[in-house]
């Protein structure tokens, strides 16, 4: 495995997108950490004199319609939206993994019951699904990570179920099975070690994704809720200035979009690497 | 061919009796008594135990679904618990508004994403190969609240070229027929209401249109870098047929089928999107509508369009399901 792993490595190595995606994304990681130091003022601080300024020394960025520091509010608003994707893809990862092991490995009505299920899942387009997940259980930041996780199940059951389908049948799980392994052996020794890497590569995308759905929802109010330093919500409250203070809009879309797109870039990356055919 | 198509319409019925059970069910979990709702606070017991019993809530749950699926079949989606109007109704008037804008979004789309997809893969490696790929890889990464915004901004109030919202100017008219101004404008061969309507369409639909052109561009590409490599491409070349036609003729249409799925599914994309894309531009469609019942807390509207855009969605990828049997005539669908 180390071995497959160094190579893993110098390959992602070689791909110059993944390399920059990395890059980004460790850079995002570091901000998500340190926002509380880094950050030169409270998110939450409302200086009503100081009213919609455009960015200068003072305020970097400039500041929202309550006077609050932009540059500040970005930097705290990577934690949210770091915990938003971590939370959702966990959901969708767990709970699809689950599925996916059960319905290959088992197979039979299980297998029929759980797949026509997932496919029903996927007959929806995927915020409306998560919209009306949201709308019933009413508007919050997690609410939209459930709704934006259960929504992606369906992506990790099929992806693993696929894999289990191609593993079952091999010798050495025949070999396993034979000597009298019991199931959950076979599955945590054989099975699961083969999906590890469709799945990494499943969850980096899928991070990006949900970051951007659950940013989504915020954005038409169904997450975040103020004064809560979400880029989603951030957006939404700037919509009215678009005219006076075009800057209260776009740092908070320029973060999201550089954040997404640098799982979309490691995605990619680890994609090719692990595939060396594709 | 033909008992094909038979067969795949046949299995949309679970699936949308599905889509119906699983919306039904999750609406009814809200807590909450919709006759209180609908009546306000200060609704007598008595009216409100009338408005239930005229609307059924008094019946156990599978009761009510069996009314609301014979309800359905004659297209009554029951009524707003905001507007007290049908449902069905207030979706008709605002469908084709949806309609028109996710169409001219996936026409974008297609335009821009196989255009710039082919020439990806016919000049590979090149500075245009190079840029088409980067850019697509930011607009699938965009979030499309902002990107609409942001092009409001440029667009309109800076550059002051297109319209901040609406479908059409206040001063214009276009006689209903179908509902889709374009079509409509033409057929009352109003040439300026049609300019309008256009001109009130694009900065939504390339929002809307931008993840799927990203997405469907870097599947041509692929697909079509491998059909490339075809003999039968080389056997078209050496015929001595012009590069042109080889990739059109040769190339493109082999290596379509990909691209069709992804089409497809990117549907679903611009039928959630119009919420998002709706709300941005105040476009008066199913999708803001949808939005809009949800900040009401009406579910029953909110039931209602999430069904009829879901069923939107599936006919879609049966169409997408029959396009392949036709466009590939090795795919066989016998069993």
């Amino acid at each position: 495995m180390p071995d497959r792993l160094h190579q893993l490595w110098r390959r992602l190595r070689k791909n110059r997108l993944a390399v920059a995606g990395g890059a980004l994304l460790a850079l995002f990681l570091l901000i998500a950490a340190a926002a509380p130091w880094i950050a030169p003022r409270d998110p939450l601080a409302q200086d009503l004199y100081g009213r919609l300024s455009p960015p200068s020394a003072k305020n970097w960025f400039g500041t929202d319609d309550f006077g609050r520091d932009i540059l500040s509010r970005v930097l705290h608003g990577s934690r949210v939206s770091l915990r938003v994707g971590v939370a959702a893809v966990a959901i969708a990862l767990v709970v699809g993994t689950a599925v996916g092991l059960t319905a290959g490995y088992w197979g039979g009505l299980l297998d029929n019951v759980l797949m026509r299920l997932m496919d029903l899942m996927l007959a929806f387009p995927s915020i409306l699904l998560a919209i009306v997940v949201v709308a019933v259980l009413g508007p919050s930041l997690n609410n939209a990570m459930l709704a934006v996780g259960i929504v992606s199940i369906p992506q990790y059951a099929r992806l693993v179920r696929a894999s289990v389908l191609s593993i079952r049948e091999q010798d050495y799980v025949t070999a396993a099975r034979a000597l009298g392994a019991r199931d959950a052996r076979i599955i945590l020794t054989a099975i699961l070690p083969n999906c590890v890497a469709p799945l990494t590569v499943q969850a980096t995308l899928g991070m990006a994704g949900a970051i951007l759905d659950a940013a989504g929802l915020s954005f038409l109010g169904l997450g975040a809720q103020p004064p809560t330093p979400e880029w989603g919500a951030m957006l939404s409250g700037g919509r009215d200035f678009i005219l006076s203070a075009p800057w209260v809009l776009t740092f908070p879309g320029l973060a999201i979009l550089l954040t997404v797109l640098a799982f979309n870039l490691l995605g990619d990356g680890l994609r090719d690497a692990l595939d060396p055919k594709g | 061919m033909l008992s094909f198509i038979l067969q795949r319409f046949l299995s949309l019925i679970p699936t949308l009796l599905g889509i119906v059970v699983v919306v039904f069910f999750m609406i009814h979990l809200v807590p909450g008594d919709p006759a209180q709702v609908m009546l306000g606070e200060r609704a007598s017991p008595q009216s409100l135990a009338e408005l239930r019993a005229e609307m059924g809530l008094d019946q156990p749950l599978h009761v009510q679904l069996g009314r609301f699926l014979a309800g359905l079949l004659r297209g009554d989606l029951g009524r707003s618990m905001k507007t007290h109007e049908a449902i069905s109704e207030e979706l008709k008037r605002r469908f084709p508004a949806t309609v028109e804008l996710t169409l001219a979004s996936m026409l974008f789309a297609s335009v821009f994403g196989i255009g710039a997809g082919v020439l990806s893969a016919v000049r590979r490696g090149s500075w245009l190969d190079y840029t088409g790929m980067t850019a697509s890889l930011v607009g699938v990464s965009a979030p499309i609240f902002w990107l609409g915004l942001i092009l409001i901004l440029l667009f309109s109030t800076r550059l002051e070229l297109f319209p901040i919202s609406g479908r059409v100017s206040p001063d214009v008219f276009v006689p209903p027929v179908t509902g889709l101004l374009l079509m409509d404008s033409l057929l009352s061969a109003d040439l300026r209401a049609f300019g309008d309507a256009l001109w009130h369409l694009v900065l939504p639909a390339v929002t809307l249109g931008t993840v799927p052109t990203a997405v469907i561009s870097r599947m041509t590409r692929s697909s079509m870098l491998e059909v490339l490599r075809e003999d039968y491409v080389r056997t078209a070349r050496a015929k001595g047929l012009s590069e042109w036609v080889v990739i059109l003729k040769h190339a493109l249409r082999n290596s379509f089928i990909p691209v069709l799925t992804v089409l497809s599914l990117e549907f679903g994309y611009l039928l959630g999107g119009a919420v998002i894309t709706e709300t941005i531009f105040a476009w008066p469609g199913v999708g803001r509508w949808l939005l809009l019942s949800v900040e009401a807390r009406d579910f029953r509207a909110v039931q209602g369009g999430v069904i009829l855009l879901s069923t939107v969605f599936v006919l879609i990828n049966l169409v997408a399901d029959v396009l392949y049997a036709w466009l590939d005539p090795r795919i066989k669908y016998e069993r």
